[in-house]
């Protein structure tokens, strides 16, 4: 099962996506088979100190939660998951601006660039029985920004799209509330 | 009338051309592509609408120009009755811009404002009116 969770900042994707995954391996629990290892997959470079605060926010918000955390800032590719594990993915807009703007990120341009990063997240999907995605909607403002800010917006809106359409559960967070979309 | 929304990039247009295939399939007509549609870009299109348009893309950016042209609200809700009284199956897509902090910048602040209150007419005018997230319709109306 592949779920996506989008929403505006500050809405509690993070939250939500933590608890989701949660839900799913209660489910399995019940089956009384053995759980599988949870990861958690980081994708979030700290390069200040705002950022570190926010990944202690996020540690802290997932310490009873029995999480490995695994660091990824580029290329999902290079991870090793155990078979039928649980996956948190977090999060698509941090790993696509990693991509683009670190060094060691893809450098590729336009659907190339969207078919990198969907490769990536398609390399994880079958060895996880379960993967939530946590992306960001940030298309909304009506800002007309420089032309790469622009072009970094499009493209997380084409991997937003693809993830939506492999996922089998898609949900936009307002405020807490979770909307369904599929 | 159909309106589609949603924030830039969510793939509205796609979910537009998706839309005539579905109807002209229910219709029992030939299946439609976007180069045999009557398409009009708002970011580049002239102020006066012609009848025939059937897909109006980008309308916020027709609205941003039509104001910078000097033109009112009532100019560009004319145009915009004018064209779906012609053609009741025209698609209308805009982009939701309105969910940024409020402009400092009095154009700016204009065009969030006029966007938001013709697309609440356009939103009465409609029949449906379709949100578009990450390539997902949900029909609000």
């Amino acid at each position: 099962m592949v779920v996506l969770v989008t929403g505006g900042s500050g809405s509690g994707k993070s939250e939500y996506a933590e608890n989701r995954l949660l839900e799913l391996r209660a489910d399995w629990s019940r089956k009384g088979i053995e759980l599988p290892r949870s990861f958690y997959i980081a994708t979030m470079y700290p390069y200040d100190e705002e950022s570190r605060e926010r990944v202690k926010k996020h540690q802290h918000m997932r310490a009873t939660k029995q999480f490995d955390t695994l660091e990824c800032y580029t290329n999902l590719k290079q991870l090793k998951l155990q078979q039928d594990c649980f996956l948190l993915v977090e999060c698509m807009s941090n790993l696509i601006a990693n991509e683009r703007y670190m060094d060691e990120g893809c450098r590729l341009e336009g659907e190339a660039f969207v078919g990198y990063v969907m490769e990536g997240v398609k390399h994880c999907i079958p060895v996880a029985s379960h993967v939530v995605i946590v992306t960001n909607e940030v298309n909304s403002d009506g800002i007309a920004y420089d032309r790469e800010t622009m072009e970094y917006m499009r493209l997380i809106g084409q991997v937003n799209q693809r993830l939506a359409a492999l996922a089998d559960e898609v949900v936009e967070i307002v405020y807490g509330i979770p909307v369904k979309l599929k | 009338m159909e309106f589609i929304i949603g924030g830039s990039y969510q793939g509205k247009y796609e979910y537009a051309l998706k839309r005539i295939r579905e109807k002209n399939q229910i219709k029992g007509c030939e299946k439609k592509d976007g180069n045999s549609l009557t398409v009009l870009d708002g970011a580049i299109c002239q102020d006066v609408i012609p009848e025939t348009v059937q897909i109006w893309n980008h309308f916020h950016l027709y609205v941003k120009r039509m104001l910078y042209h000097g033109k009112s609200r009532e100019d560009i809700l004319e145009q915009v009755e004018k064209a779906y009284k012609y053609n009741p199956d025209l698609i209308i897509i805009s982009d939701e811009i309105g969910y940024g902090i409020v402009p400092v910048d009095a154009e700016e602040r204009r065009y969030r404002e006029e966007v938001g209150r013709i697309s609440c007419v356009l939103a009465q005018w409609a029949d449906h009116v379709t949100r578009v997230i990450c390539g997902l319709g949900t029909v609000i109306k």
